[in-house]
């Protein structure tokens, strides 16, 4: 089975979020990048795939050299090989376009791809690379089985889960749930070593078309202070609800 | 040339979210200045969406129960049919399984997380949350 994870080079959940020029781009200064956490869940699944069925596991970002290193780190927690697709991420239409080419290129079996990034939150690269390649696909997945040509997909949904029979080709966007924290790889020296040796490929962008861009960002309000009222000054408390905070 | 707005039900009543959506959808055809078409399946209250704003309901018929790529593609019909150029979904499970599907089909942007009504609709702009609700992007 041929399986290609997708990774995301996302800011650290730890790291300051600012914006530069006039609030249009993302700050990049003093941040630490890391694999997207949903990503990461899809990777430990996928080396046990490669563990105890003999999948080969590639793994694909969408971005520039900046990206690599955090490939590197994938290759180090023991995918076979990465490639780089040589270009901004514009939108999530236009990452999973790129992506959608290198899949029916290669004829992955099995696309595991993170629900969401933790920077963009957008949702939607893996259903529509399932879309776009005509496969399968399963969101919110925590629990994915393989037998040959069939999976057996279990998916988050509102108020529970649902088991969901499938086959390959298959997509699936993976999330917290899909292995155990606890089982969530962690690169070793041995493993670091032998990265440098993996292929890291670099292949050269499709030109796909966003359909969406980021006009500017915004910061929430900072939090105001409190004011309190007494329980015996209702008139007090409807004054300050119709005249400043104009709710009622 | 309506906005198209997917109501959710849940063994013939709609899901709380449902009549959020049918408001929301009659709010952004207001500043579009058109109308509102309710796509559902197996609904049993569809009539009572006109008091949300819908203008128009097509309640599907399906015993197959909810398959994304199946309503996916229903509601890509009907966006078509309507020449609507706006499709607002809500938030759940099904919705966001469904909605990248109807991206591609629709060939269309799509914004998830959005939390307000749009800024502007030429282009059109919504304000959306970002960096795991630490930040908001405008798209």
């Amino acid at each position: 089975m041929k399986i290609l994870v997708c990774i995301s080079h996302v800011p650290d959940t730890t790291s300051k979020i600012n914006f530069t020029d006039g609030d249009t781009k993302f700050d990049t200064n003093g941040v630490q990048f890391v694999i997207n956490p949903n990503d990461e869940f899809g990777l430990t699944r996928a080396m046990w795939f490669k563990e105890k069925q003999g999948a080969t596991v590639a793994v694909v970002n969408v971005g520039g050299p900046e990206t690599e290193p955090t490939l590197r780190k994938a290759l180090a927690i023991g995918a076979d090989e990465a490639i780089r697709i040589n270009t901004e991420a514009k939108d999530g239409f236009a990452v999973a376009k790129e992506l959608a080419k290198i899949i029916k290129d290669r004829a992955f079996d099995l696309v595991i791809a993170g629900r969401e990034s933790i920077d963009y939150n957008g949702g939607m690269v893996p259903g529509m690379i399932a879309a776009l390649t005509d496969a399968n696909f399963v969101n919110k997945c925590i629990g994915l089985e393989i037998d040959g040509g069939n999976a057996k997909v279990i998916r988050e949904i509102d108020g529970g889960k649902e088991t969901v029979s499938t086959s390959l080709p298959l997509v699936v966007a993976g999330q917290k749930g899909l292995v155990e924290e606890s089982d969530l790889r962690i690169p070793n020296m041995r493993g670091i070593m032998m990265a440098r040796q993996k292929p890291l490929t670099v292949v050269e962008s499709v030109g796909a078309n966003s359909e969406t861009s980021t006009v500017k960002f915004e910061k929430p309000a900072p939090k105001g202070s409190v004011t309190l009222v007494s329980p015996d000054n209702i008139g007090e408390l409807v004054n300050l609800l119709h005249n400043e905070a104009k709710v009622i | 040339m309506s906005v198209l707005v997917y109501i959710e039900s849940d063994q013939g009543k709609f899901k709380k979210s449902a009549l959020e959506v049918a408001s929301y959808g009659k709010a952004v055809a207001n500043k579009l200045g058109t109308s509102v078409t309710a796509v559902t399946f197996n609904s049993n209250y569809a009539s009572e969406l006109g008091k949300y704003g819908v203008d128009k309901v097509l309640n599907v018929s399906n015993t197959n129960g909810f398959n994304a790529k199946v309503y996916a593609d229903v509601i890509k019909q009907a966006a078509n049919a309507e020449g609507s150029k706006v499709v607002v979904v809500s938030s759940t499970s099904d919705s966001t399984y469904l909605a990248p599907l109807l991206a591609v089909g629709l060939d269309a942007g799509y914004a998830s997380n959005v939390v307000a009504l749009p800024t502007s609709t030429s282009p059109f702009t919504v304000k959306r949350t970002a960096f795991t609700n630490i930040a908001f992007t405008f798209t």
